[in-house]
């Protein structure tokens, strides 16, 4: 029961500005939770990312993808992510980002332009040690650190939802973003996203 | 439903190989945070032989994560353990340390910590200091400091920038006699001449302008690498060390806050060097125009003071700033018989 209020909370807190953004929608059964008419509104996908830190240092986000307009030559998307990776003996990080993207069609494919920006929490992948009072060494509690992450990424796919009416779309490709304040400077990485997006309601 | 079971097995086959390159994280690691600054110690090699050398980077501003990858660590590694430490603002180092941090007193407080957490980890092994460099500056503040010796069996000197006061004049003076080598040779000759003419204004290298200044035109000269046509070997990172080992893109990033902002060029150990009264090597490359020869006699002469007879100097004759890549058998053979004989 905790873990699934705590669940709901995190759900809520990561998309409420996009469950907001479609109480326009009408209510499709008075029943059904917020989360759960939102979840089935055709304008929304959830959406899993395999989000490799340089590509091999491995982590996963989940989160949704809202699309606001679509026109026959382009579909703008709100999407909002929770995730994180571990790069081993360096940092485990953990995210919460939004982004708006312009995804561009070529016939079933597409090419997604991605600027968002987030919350990123990021711990030292060790034990970390520190001077105690009495001189000596001893352990120190590793709460990490908070940064803010500004993103763009460039991803290339295929959209079911075009042509063949299927529910879902695949994407592939890098991601930038920019971690601060790290020892003053935007640190700049690169991640490599594949993913899916999934649209519980069809047309 | 094809498709899904692909990606699927796509995702979880990059999960499991991921991080799998056991290589890069053989041995050990840990964090020492201090003062803003929270730096990785990497340690790897012979953790069994009870050995640690701790390399202390140059710079500042360097790493030492790097240096991990070189042919002649490992090699080096076969023998004893090696503890890279990439200092604060350096490197991996994470964290958003004050400039006001930036001081040789603090770097030596981290170094500390440094050893005081191999210590604890290790129980006690033999600490052996290896200092290129501006390391070699931090390594001397480090064993001039009281107490500190007690904790370090020996110390390897190398190339350090231990007293820029003087030594920084005399590295403008091997810029200038280039530049005029590379005039009268017909080389880029207006570039060379305005590096000549800068060199002869004797600018004041205590000013950080001046000294970045000085800096561009070194860094064009030979000065870290005597034949700069000799094929070196470098760190040997690939494709997998950049993607899926402990390396991250701050190691080209981070220093960038810290070079302007952490002023040595008024240093000048080599008085408090006579404190250092452990067995100590210093090892030189006769051509070095960073940290010239004559810098290194001083070194020499400096450690222990003139009554002190645990020390040795060696000098590699065919090399400049990097020795331990240019001269690198010669190198490995002098490291090795300097900290066996601990």
């Amino acid at each position: 029961m905790i873990k699934k209020t705590i669940f709901t909370f995190i759900l809520f807190v990561v998309f409420s500005p996009q469950i907001s953004y479609s109480q326009t929608v009408p209510k499709l059964i008075k029943k059904q939770s917020a989360l759960t008419q939102f979840l089935q509104d055709e304008k929304v996908a959830i959406k899993l990312d395999y989000f490799g830190e340089l590509g091999l240092h491995p982590g996963m986000s989940f989160g949704i993808d809202y699309t606001i307009a679509k026109k026959k030559w382009v579909t703008l998307h709100w999407d909002s992510e929770l995730g994180g990776y571990w790069h081993r003996w360096n940092n485990t990080s953990l995210f919460l980002k939004s982004s708006i993207g312009s995804r561009l069609p070529i016939k079933s494919l597409f090419v997604d332009l991605n600027l968002g920006a987030g919350y990123m929490h990021s711990f030292p992948a060790g034990t970390v040690y520190r001077k105690a009072s009495d001189g000596g060494v001893e352990k120190a509690p590793n709460w990490g650190s908070p940064h803010f992450i500004s993103t763009f990424s460039v991803l290339v796919g295929y959209d079911g939802t075009r042509r063949h009416n299927l529910p879902f779309t695949i994407h592939l490709g890098p991601e930038i973003y920019y971690q601060s304040n790290f020892n003053h400077i935007f640190l700049p990485h690169v991640a490599a996203k594949l993913g899916i997006t999934y649209k519980i309601k069809k047309k | 439903m094809k498709n899904y079971y692909i990606l699927t097995v796509l995702a979880i086959t990059l999960c499991f190989t991921s991080c799998s390159k056991e290589t890069f994280y053989e041995g050990d690691h840990f964090f020492i945070k201090n003062a803003g600054a929270t730096m990785p110690v990497i340690i790897k090699g012979n953790i069994d032989s009870k050995v640690f050398v701790v390399f202390v980077h140059g710079g500042p501003g360097g790493n030492a994560s790097l240096s991990s990858f070189l042919p002649v660590s490992k090699e080096l590694e076969k023998n004893y353990a090696f503890a890279y430490w990439d200092q604060r603002g350096s490197g991996l180092s994470q964290g958003n340390p004050d400039a006001s941090t930036f001081t040789v007193d603090q770097f030596v407080e981290d170094l500390d910590l440094v050893i005081d957490a191999i210590n604890l980890r290790h129980n006690y092994p033999k600490i052996v200091i290896f200092g290129p460099s501006w390391g070699g500056a931090l390594g001397s503040a480090y064993l001039s400091t009281p107490n500190h010796q007690d904790k370090v069996t020996g110390f390897i000197n190398f190339c350090s920038g231990h007293n820029l006061l003087e030594g920084v004049p005399k590295s403008v003076l091997f810029v200038k006699n280039y530049a005029q080598d590379q005039i009268d040779a017909g080389i880029d000759i207006s570039y060379w001449t305005e590096a000549r003419d800068f060199c002869a204004t004797v600018p004041d290298m205590t000013i950080v302008e001046n000294y970045f200044k000085y800096d561009g035109y070194l860094s064009n000269t030979n000065a870290y690498q005597k034949d700069p046509n000799q094929n070196v070997q470098g760190p040997e990172v690939g494709f997998w060390g950049s993607t899926n080992s402990y390396l991250s893109l701050s190691i080209f990033f981070n220093g960038k806050y810290l070079k302007p902002r952490f002023n040595i060029l008024e240093l000048n150990l080599s008085a408090q060097m006579a404190n250092i009264k452990i067995p100590t090597i210093v090892i030189w490359g006769r051509h070095d125009g960073v940290n010239t020869i004559e810098m290194g006699y001083d070194a020499f002469n400096s450690i222990g003071g003139p009554d002190f007879t645990d020390k040795e100097m060696v000098i590699l004759e065919n090399s400049a700033h990097q020795g331990y890549m240019e001269e690198q058998e010669l190198f490995i053979s002098t490291f090795k018989g300097f900290v066996n004989g601990l």
